[in-house]
């Protein structure tokens, strides 16, 4: 409020208190007021309550907000991604190492094993034809399927997710 | 709390209920006043105070020596009479009103008094009828028995934040009555 309000305000706030003097109802007689104090005390007065329910409503609202909150706490570390690379981690480290020894490097070995070069070049021919073949599997078959059964199994250690599905000649079909 | 009130108070816990009459006695024309502006009609006012009486020594036990006695009879005055309220209904509420205006309680006043009282009564009426139930106990509480905003929070179970918000709406909308009702009455006297 700025000062001609305040100054109004005051102004209104006086002649609304006069109003209320002026305007008071007939407040009880001396006779009547005493006997209402007399039927008041009367009365027996009751015993303290121990503890009323509106002082321990906040209490249990809180101690449920608590619980709430510790058990919504507990599922999101039981399930959250960081603890499945913990474990995943924990059994990579299970594998015992090699002696140092027995560590070649794959050039040393393809050196010291000529036969071996042919085979790896064999080998990583047919590792290109399959995955050709997969790819073109992939994109004939990854359209989204809404009208066909389907059932996605994931691999609990490594994350690998195979959805196996029909074809359009109704043969079961899997992908990677 | 005055040492008057609390030993009053230690005096009635202890059987002496001749002390009850002076520790309210010095609220009851408050009491009124404030049951008046909850229940808008005398009769039902002085019903609520005698029921808030009642409840004052019947419950006063469980009073808090610590805090204000004047408080916590406010507070049970204020519960009484939303109650009340609740209870009678706004038909009910509306009827009593209507009876009040055209029989005013018999004033034994000249005629001319009486006139004054209900013009007084019916301005008051008119500039609080803007401000809804809380706001006017709000103001009512905050302006006119002149509690400060804490004990005001106190007394109707409420934040002083939320105090603070009503009050400000009740200013401004009793101001803007008078302006447009009664714009000699706020106008600068000079």
């Amino acid at each position: 409020m700025n000062r001609r309000n305040r100054a109004e305000y005051a102004r209104a706030l006086s002649t609304l208190k006069r109003w209320d003097r002026e305007s008071r109802p007939e407040d009880w007689t001396a006779r009547e007021w005493s006997g209402l104090i007399a039927q008041a005390s009367s009365q027996k007065l009751a015993a303290r309550k121990p503890i009323r329910f509106s002082l321990l409503r906040p209490l249990v609202s809180a101690a449920t907000a608590l619980i709430v909150l510790v058990w919504a706490a507990l599922f999101l570390m039981k399930t959250r991604p960081t603890d499945l690379a913990a474990r995943n981690s924990a059994r990579t480290e299970d594998i015992a190492t090699p002696a140092a020894e027995d560590v070649r490097t794959l050039s040393e070995t393809v050196a010291t094993e000529p036969d071996l070069r042919a085979a790896s070049a064999e080998s990583r021919s047919a590792a290109a034809s399959e995955a050709r073949v997969l790819l073109a599997s992939a994109a004939r078959t990854v359209r989204p399927v809404e009208d066909k059964p389907a059932f996605t199994w994931i691999s609990p250690d490594t994350g690998l997710q195979i959805v196996w599905f029909t074809n359009n000649n109704l043969k079961l079909e899997d992908h990677q | 709390m005055d040492e008057q009130e609390k030993e009053l108070i230690e005096r009635v816990l202890a059987g002496d209920s001749a002390a009850f009459e002076p520790l309210v006695t010095p609220y009851r024309g408050a009491l009124l006043g404030l049951a008046l502006r909850i229940v808008a009609n005398p009769e039902d006012a002085r019903e609520v105070v005698q029921e808030a009486l009642l409840k004052a020594f019947r419950y006063l036990r469980s009073f808090d020596p610590a805090l204000s006695f004047r408080n916590w009879i406010y507070q049970i005055a204020v519960n009484t009479a939303r109650g009340f309220r609740k209870r009678t209904g706004d038909e009910r509420r509306g009827l009593s009103a209507a009876v009040s205006e055209w029989n005013p309680r018999p004033d034994a006043d000249d005629l001319v008094t009486g006139h004054e009282k209900a013009q007084a009564r019916d301005r008051l009426r008119e500039c609080l009828d803007v401000l809804s139930d809380r706001e006017r106990e709000v103001f009512w509480l905050r302006e006119i028995e002149e509690l400060n905003v804490e004990d005001t929070a106190r007394v109707l179970r409420s934040s002083s934040i939320s105090v603070r918000v009503h009050l400000n709406r009740a200013r401004r909308k009793v101001l803007e009555r008078f302006r447009s009702k009664f714009p000699d009455l706020i106008g600068d006297p000079r």
